[in-house]
Formats: structure tokens, sequence, C-alpha cells
């Protein structure tokens, strides 16, 4: 079923379950990803997953159709796994810096990470970058987002992304070729 | 005579979309570091995706129905303060302000008779409004409920509407 078409069922509420379950169905696992490579711990993402879809099903009517409801989901998902994060430093009572370091011994441990080494000193440079190129690189490397739907999620224009893109693959092999 | 052939015309071909993929293929390339892996080694158990749509579902339903549960608590609560209110303005006002054809005032053996006949119905959330933060040891009580009835009581009744967290 095209979007367009779910946005108008999902506005409807005799469609509305429906139209919704078709939209968890077709966006969960792209959502999934997204999400768990901000919060890196499996349990995180699902809370995280589940609060977006929650968000988008009781937001649906005030989403005005400006931008795709593909981008507006992953902003959605993306503004949930950040304020996710804060509110663990908060309750750490640690900066977003230290936070991360905290992350990474967890993955170290983690069930659901099975990693090598150097797939674990990946994470550890993805730590180091500033939040916004973390976000930039791992939605143009990993998810292959287009410069033009990122510019639309993480309200950025697409110079200023690319450059971002650019700088974090930089440091990413810089650290990587230090092994 | 020599046969004239066309540049593109040669028997080769290409895999469908071939063409209309390339840009996306070609960006893809550049964009992938040979010194940065493309897997992260992130797992999920078993299942987990396929059971998400269902988990979801009926996290929205237990939302709903605590969203329902909260309104009807507030209101609950709004009918408790209006009838405590209520209460109070008629026990606290001053005698003089009495109708005229009231010429006695109540005693506290009126006002007692008057609860333990059941004209005030207090609920179970006007009873948690009410004593809220007090502990059981401060209250006292008239005619205490042996132990064992209220055990019994519990054992029958389901208490977990009572203990909801509410957003």
């Amino acid at each position: 079923m095209q979007d367009n078409i779910v946005i108008k069922e999902l506005k409807s509420s005799t469609t509305q379950e429906k139209a919704f379950k078709t939209l968890v169905e077709k966006y969960k696992e792209r959502l999934y990803w997204h999400i768990r490579r901000i919060v890196l711990d499996h349990d995180d993402a699902d809370d995280v997953l589940q609060n977006t879809f929650i968000k988008v099903y009781r937001n649906i009517q005030s989403f005005n159709e400006d931008s795709a409801i593909y981008t507006w989901m992953y902003r959605i998902a993306t503004n949930e796994a950040l304020s996710f994060l804060q509110k663990k430093a908060k309750f750490y009572d640690a900066t977003s810096d230290e936070l991360q370091q905290k992350m990474l011994e967890n993955l170290r441990a983690d069930t659901y990470f099975d990693g090598d080494e150097i797939q674990m000193k990946l994470q550890e440079a993805i730590a180091t970058l500033p939040e916004k190129q973390r976000l930039v690189f791992n939605m143009k490397y990993f998810e292959e987002l287009k410069y033009e739907d990122m510019s639309s999620i993480l309200e950025t224009s697409v110079g200023a992304l690319k450059a971002s893109y650019h700088h974090a693959v930089k440091k990413i092999e810089m650290q990587l070729t230090k092994l | 005579m020599k046969r004239k052939v066309s540049k593109n015309k040669i028997d080769f071909s290409v895999p469908e979309n071939y063409f209309s993929d390339f840009d996306k293929r070609l960006e893809s390339s550049i964009n992938t570091s040979e010194a940065i892996p493309k897997a992260t080694g992130f797992k999920v158990p078993d299942g987990y995706l396929d059971n998400f749509g269902d988990r979801l579902w009926n996290k929205i339903d237990q939302n709903k129905s605590s969203v329902r549960t909260s309104k009807i608590r507030r209101l609950y609560a709004m009918s408790s303060i209006a009838a405590i209110l209520i209460l109070g303005f008629i026990i606290m006002k001053p005698k003089n302000t009495f109708a005229t054809d009231q010429s006695e005032e109540l005693t506290t053996f009126d006002i007692n008779t008057y609860i333990d006949e059941g004209f005030i119905n207090l609920s179970t959330y006007d009873i948690i409004e009410t004593f809220e933060g007090v502990s059981l040891e401060d209250i006292e009580m008239a005619d205490p409920i042996p132990r064992e009835e209220i055990i019994e009581y519990l054992n029958q009744n389901n208490i977990d509407n009572y203990t909801l967290t509410v957003e």
C-alpha cells in the first residue's frame, strides 16, 4: 500500500487500526536499526521504537503531509532516541561523553552484540564524534539515506550534512587505521 | 556491400534496472570506506521483529485503558473534593447563618449515625485520596476489621486496578 493511501486511512477512525498495522510492518525494521545505532542496547531500542510508534499513532491527525511520512517518523524516532539518552545521562548524573563510554562498556557485555575487535573499535570511534556527526554518519554510511531525506529529518541543509559526513568518515578512518 | 551496424545494437545485454540503479550503486561505492566495516555486530533476539506489532498494539490498548482510568479517577477526585467542600461548608458554617428553622445544632452522634447508616458512600478512590500519605497505624477505627477478613477480601478481589500507575 502506498504511503499517501495509508495516511488517508490512518486519519479515518474506521480504517485507522489496519492502516497503522501496515505502517508498523513497513517501517519497524528500518526504524529499529536507526534507533539501535543511536542507543546501542537492544532493550533500550525496543522501548524507544515502541514509544516512537505510539507517538506516531497519537499524532497522526496533526501530520500535515509537508514531508513524507517516512521522514516524519524518522524525525520522531531520532528525537525519541536522543531524549532517551538525555534522560539516561541525567539518571546516571553523567555528561553526554561519559554516557557514551558507559554505553560502550555495556556493549562489550551485551548478549545481542557479537562484533569482532574491528567492529568494537568502530563503535568506539563513532562514540567520539559529536552528536550531529554521529547521526549523519550512521544515517549515510549504514542506512544509506539520501541527503535530501536526511535534510528533512535533521532539519539541516544538504551542504552541511555532506560536510558533517565527510568529517565523520575522516575521523573514523583515522581512528581505525591507528590500530 | 558492407552492412552498417549500429554501435548500440550489438548483442550484449545488461541486467534489469542496471542503468536506473547505477547512480545509487555508484554513490554507495563512493560512500563506502575500505577502512570502515559495514557490519556492526548488532543482533536482535529471535522473532523479535515478528512479534513487535502485537506487543506494540497491546501497549497501545493498555495506554488507552490507562487514560480512561485516569479520567475516571480525576472525575472521582473532583466529585470527592466537591463533596468534602459541601460537607465542610455545612459543618463549619457559623451557627447564626443556619436556616432559621434549624433550631438544634447537629451533634457528633447525629453525624456518626448519618455516616453509619450509609448515607455517605465513599468509593475506594475517595478513601485513597483522603488517606494518601497517612500511616494506617494513625487511623483510629472504632470497629476494626479483623486481619483475616482483610486477607480474605484481598484474595477474593482484584486490587490491581487500584494500584495502576497513571501517566
